[in-house]
């Protein structure tokens, strides 16, 4: 094993002739940023996040990807300068375009400094959610939120959400999203709970189609037609299909359930 | 969700519909049915671009028993009537008839 002499950081180190530079800083303990180096791997050089300033013997200063570059005698090595945060910020872009929701880059960007730009989140903050909620439903659920410099969608304290799924269905880009579990419905903007509901289950068929909040809420905007519509929970299926008068012939057995309860 | 004045044929214009599903909840008859595709409500307009042409509804033209038939409510009794009787009048009687 040779030893030889490098300076890094104008502050000198022995090191092994012929060692993989990125190796080196790491055992020495200074950061460098790197995401396609692996131990037991050759280097690809692939990612570039890993530039450094390094001058060789009888040589200008150059930059470098100190993953590939093998420690030489009398090498210099500069880990942060103006030209390699330059360097790592467009390697950065680049890997941005390719991977813009992974968390590895941005918790690599946020510890180097480097520019990340905005985090995708899926939403293009077109606030359709929230003016259908507070134009159409009236349940003003949603809000605009100003969270370090940046508009968020979240969900209104003032506001109660009734699980009607609109603004899921507005949403041109599908940033929000429900999840039913079992009877529960929950309503999320990004990972953040707008609404949890019960939901109900068709009286004849048995299935859960809509949350008990929202037919509470239908039932204060719908007029009163007792001469119509008696009070039901029925999916849209079956109030179409066993509607009471046509129970005869679609359903006979459900009709002698009905028979002694007067005809709406 | 709108009716139009003319003839009183209530239809939903697409584009204004923004899928908050209260027809269906509000219908006692569970005539505006949701298209999860559209991610709209869909119903029955009675064909109204054909109307306005003069056509029949589509289904009315295409009934292979003719048991489907399209006119003004005024004039829908009468042929009732008519189909009731002969309805009695066959073997079957009327008790297939709701």
């Amino acid at each position: 094993m040779i030893m030889v002499k490098i300076e890094i950081n104008a502050v000198e180190y022995e090191a092994e002739a012929g060692k993989r530079l990125l190796l080196v800083l790491d055992e020495l303990g200074i950061r460098v940023p790197h995401l396609c180096f692996h131990h037991a791997l050759t280097p690809a050089a692939a990612c570039k996040l890993c530039v450094v300033e390094v001058k060789e013997k009888n040589r200008p200063i150059r930059t470098r990807l100190s993953c590939a570059l093998k420690v030489a005698d009398g090498m210099e090595v500069i880990t942060e300068s103006a030209m390699v945060h330059q360097l790592r910020n467009t390697a950065m872009g680049n890997l941005m375009k390719l991977a813009p929701h992974s968390k590895a880059i941005h918790k690599i960007g946020r510890e180097f400094g480097l520019t990340i730009g905005q985090v995708p989140d899926g939403c293009i903050r077109c606030r359709l959610c929230i003016r259908v909620c507070s134009e159409i439903i009236g349940a003003k659920a949603l809000k605009m939120e100003k969270r370090e410099g940046r508009n968020f969608v979240s969900p209104s304290e003032k506001g109660d959400c009734i699980g009607c799924l609109t603004c899921t269905n507005v949403c041109p880009t599908g940033a929000i999203r429900f999840e039913d579990d079992g009877n529960i419905r929950t309503v999320l903007v990004r990972d953040e709970i707008v609404g949890r509901h019960t939901l109900e289950r068709c009286q004849i068929c048995g299935k859960l189609y809509t949350t008990t909040s929202f037919l509470e809420h239908v039932k204060h905007m719908d007029g009163q037609h007792p001469e119509e519509k008696q009070d039901h929970r029925h999916c849209p299926t079956c109030s179409k299909l066993y509607y009471r008068k046509n129970l005869k012939m679609t359903a006979p057995k459900l009709a002698k359930m009905y028979a002694n309860k007067p005809v709406d | 969700m709108q009716r139009r004045e003319k003839d009183g044929i209530v239809f939903v214009d697409h584009d204004l519909c923004v899928g908050c599903k209260t027809c269906i909840s509000a219908c006692p008859w569970g005539a505006p049915q949701w298209n999860p595709k559209l991610g709209k409500v869909v119903k029955c307009d009675y064909c109204m671009d054909r109307i306005d042409q003069g056509l029949e509804p589509a289904c009315v033209t295409v009934c292979t028993t003719h048991c489907l038939s399209f006119n003004v409510t005024e004039k829908m009794p009468g042929l009732k009537r008519t189909r009731y009787a002969h309805a009695m009048a066959s073997t079957k009687g009327a008790a297939t008839i709701g």
